[in-house]
């Protein structure tokens, strides 16, 4: 437990210490701030039909989610391996399930963190005495975090499997691509049992039909735990592979 | 844990690649199994964190959901809404997609949902092309509706007045405060409610449709035939059955209301007392007029009037078209066709209460006028449908069916009864009809002018209204109450630029603002250090 939460700490230091983070935050949040402004004036001051927009009713969001995960993981492991500090690592007394989960805490927890500002535009709505619904707005929080924990784990598998960032950055877009496509791809289809497929790993529609619309439903809790423990695995696995070499 | 020297020839790998793979494989599996037992609703636990309780569904729905006798199917056909309710129709579509998965969630698999969506034709998918011809659905209005169906019974819901009420606001500036569109009243979960149980009760009701007497034939794919009215009840849920009066053939005892369809000649005797006998001991009688004046005894003119409607002898009611211009023309044929908009139908009325609201119209063809008559003890009548003010009504100009679409100059100029409603309680000490509801004992009449509002040229345009006039009617008419679920509005006033311009500052300035300047910061402390 403490092997994970130092490479956790180290990790997140890590992230805020480099200008790549910065820079994704900076750009990430003058979208998502451009477009509740925009979604605020055309919905009529609809304070949380915005907020919903800002945390996965739109395209940005998904674009966001799609790009982001990747850029913040492909160095974590494929980097370290490059430079050798990862062979380092694992000689270290933490097993190779601690340095993914910390590396994924990490992450996850940046994202969670450019989610969180939804929250600063509520207390400002709230703040001119229109408050949102909170409980809404916390369901679509979980959710954006819960997708972004996703991704994450996929961008982690990227990660360890190539030792170099930018193809580890490309797989990750990818697969994560794979993942919001494949539902829509699939409805095309006039096979029910084609589409009952990729239905069960639409995580568009996981989020927005339990999360983003306020609900907290075990089974889409239970969704994004499964997929993202399912590539935290393969990205352990991954990691392993890499002593046989 | 790296190979050691006599670990690593190539078997040794292949054999560890193989357990990678199974294990990777293994772990898919039950990913899958996992996520598919969450599913069981027996396992599910859910929260809704709504202010609201948006996602809650009333303890009367769960009840019929925990009970469906047959599986049913939700099919979502949305596409774009019209101007001015883009945005607005999407966020009824929204709601009504998070409620439709609602019901799927709660009905532990007795009911599917499946969205398709129109938005973009070119990529139409093939099942959904199929679907909709399997439910029958040949035109599409802007924003799409939802089709609940249970074997070949269904139930269409359109976007606005089925689902929900949509105020336009007011663009204009000149005619008061400028408002943007919003959803006035969402009733969704009544909506589909209501549906559920139309296509999923046990007893279908029984039609019997006269013959015998020139009523428009049950089987013709014509023009003035009625298959498509039979076809659409059949959809709806009804039985359908013809009575050959004429024939000698008893009235069914197990009809649930009886059907004239433009009967052009008079009855027999025993024919005409029998649909008499069934409507005075609370049965339910639809007469759609012929046109063509049949008068005298055992005529439906005489059948009506019984019941406090009566047909206007010798003529049609015709309007007044507009032109390409918008000029109102006279003098065309086309002024037989009458036009009936939320101005000619009363408020708070089972059949025409959801066509105002949805903004429908109906449309008649060369229709009688309906007068009032003397009607049957404690009788309730109501005009329906009316004409619009600038109708007169028109009479042959030489021998019959002869129009000439023109007024006189001394034809009255008003509103013309196009359908009539008459509700009176059964004759006291008389047994009443098999199939009557014993909670509302009541007979029900329902004249409507035009045979060709029924016939196969206009049943499409007129389905909502021909939907809601059988199922009220035959007493379908659902009221399971299930509040109209309101969003509290939580909207920032845009009349006023300083509170969106408060925002601005601080989503789009402030935040990312503060981002760069504490990286810059990171970056020179980093290379100060260095």
């Amino acid at each position: 437990m403490s092997g994970f939460l130092a490479i956790a700490r180290r990790e997140l230091a890590g992230l805020f210490v480099g200008p790549l983070a910065w820079a994704l935050l900076s750009i990430a949040l003058l979208l998502q701030g451009w477009l509740f402004v925009l979604y605020l004036r055309t919905s009529g001051g609809d304070v949380d039909l915005s907020l919903r927009f800002a945390l996965g009713e739109s395209w940005a969001f998904w674009a966001l989610l799609i790009l982001v995960p990747p850029l913040l993981t492909m160095r974590m492991i494929s980097e370290e391996s490059r430079t050798g500090l990862l062979e380092f690592l694992l000689t270290a007394p933490v097993s190779d399930a601690a340095v993914v989960a910390g590396k994924f805490a990490a992450a996850t927890l940046f994202l969670a963190l450019l989610w969180a500002t939804a929250l600063v535009y509520a207390l400002t709505t709230a703040g001119l005495g229109v408050p949102p619904d909170w409980g809404a707005l916390l369901g679509g929080w979980l959710g954006a975090v819960a997708c972004s924990a996703l991704f994450v784990a996929v961008g982690l598998f990227a990660s360890a499997l190539t030792s170099t960032p930018i193809v580890a950055a490309f797989a990750a877009v990818i697969l994560n691509l794979v993942f919001v496509t494949a539902p829509l791809l699939g409805g095309l289809s006039d096979q029910p049992a084609v589409r009952r497929a990729v239905a069960r790993i639409d995580v568009i529609d996981h989020h927005k039909s339990a999360f983003l619309a306020g609900v907290l439903d075990s089974s889409y809790l239970i969704f994004f735990v499964a997929w993202t423990l399912f590539f935290l695995f393969l990205a352990v696995r991954a990691v392993e592979a890499r002593r046989w070499r | 844990m790296a190979l050691g020297p006599g670990e690593q020839g190539p078997w040794t790998r292949l054999s560890i690649g193989a357990r990678v793979v199974l294990a990777a494989v293994l772990a898919l599996v039950a990913t899958v199994l996992v996520t598919w037992v969450a599913e069981r609703s027996a396992l599910r636990w859910r929260a809704d964190l709504t202010a609201d309780a948006e996602n809650t569904l009333h303890p009367a729905t769960s009840k019929v959901l925990a009970e469906l006798p047959r599986e049913i199917e939700i099919d979502l056909f949305f596409s774009l809404p019209d101007a001015p309710f883009q945005l607005v129709g999407r966020e009824v579509q929204d709601r009504v997609r998070r409620l439709a998965r609602l019901f799927a969630d709660q009905s532990g698999g007795r009911v599917r949902v499946e969205d398709h969506d129109l938005s973009d034709r070119t990529r139409l998918a093939p099942r959904s092309q199929a679907r909709r011809h399997e439910l029958g659905l040949t035109g599409i209005e802007p924003g799409g509706l939802a089709a609940v169906s249970a074997g070949g019974r269904r139930q269409l819901l359109r976007l606005r007045g089925d689902f929900s009420d949509l105020d336009p606001g007011n663009a204009d500036p000149r005619q008061g405060p400028v408002r943007p569109p919003r959803v006035a009243g969402f009733r969704g979960e009544e909506a589909l409610l209501a549906a559920i149980l139309k296509v999923s009760e046990e007893h279908a009701p029984l039609v019997v449709f006269t013959k015998g007497h020139g009523e428009l034939d049950l089987e013709s794919s014509a023009e003035r035939g009625a298959a498509l009215l039979v076809r659409e009840l059949l959809a709806q849920g009804f039985r359908t059955r013809a009575w050959d009066g004429n024939a000698g053939a008893p009235f069914p005892a197990d009809a649930d209301l009886a059907v004239v369809l433009g009967a052009e000649q008079r009855f027999t005797a025993p024919e005409f007392e029998a649909l008499a006998d069934y409507v005075e001991r609370g049965g339910r009688l639809l007469v759609a007029l012929s046109p063509r004046t049949v008068d005298g005894a055992a005529s439906v003119e005489e059948l009506l009037g019984r019941f406090g409607a009566r047909p206007r002898p010798g003529g049609i009611v015709c309007t007044p078209m507009p032109s390409a211009t918008g000029a109102l023309q006279t003098g065309i044929p086309q002024c037989a066709y009458a036009v009936v908009g939320h101005e000619g139908m009363p408020a708070q009325n089972p059949v025409t209460d959801p066509l105002r609201t949805a903004g429908q119209r109906v449309m008649f063809y060369a229709s009688r006028a309906v007068d009032r008559a003397p009607a049957p003890r404690s009788a309730r009548v109501l005009d329906l449908l009316r004409s619009s003010p600038e109708s007169w009504f028109e009479t042959p100009a030489g021998g019959a069916d002869r129009y000439d679409y023109a007024p006189d100059p001394t034809s009255e100029r008003t509103r013309f009864t196009l359908a009539m409603q008459v509700v009176f309680p059964p004759e006291p000490g008389r047994a009443p009809v098999a199939s009557g509801d014993p909670a509302r004992p009541e007979a029900r009449v329902l004249a409507v002018g035009s045979v060709d509002a029924l016939a196969n040229h206009l049943v499409v345009t007129n389905r909502d209204f021909i939907a809601n006039a059988f199922d009220w009617l035959a007493s379908r008419e659902y009221r399971v109450r299930v509040d109209s679920r309101e969003r509290e509005a939580r909207r920032l006033d845009l009349a006023d630029p300083a509170p969106v311009a408060r925002v601005h500052t601080v989503a789009v300035v402030l935040l990312p603002g503060l981002c760069v300047l504490l990286g810059l910061a990171t970056w020179r402390k980093r290379r100060s250090t260095r």
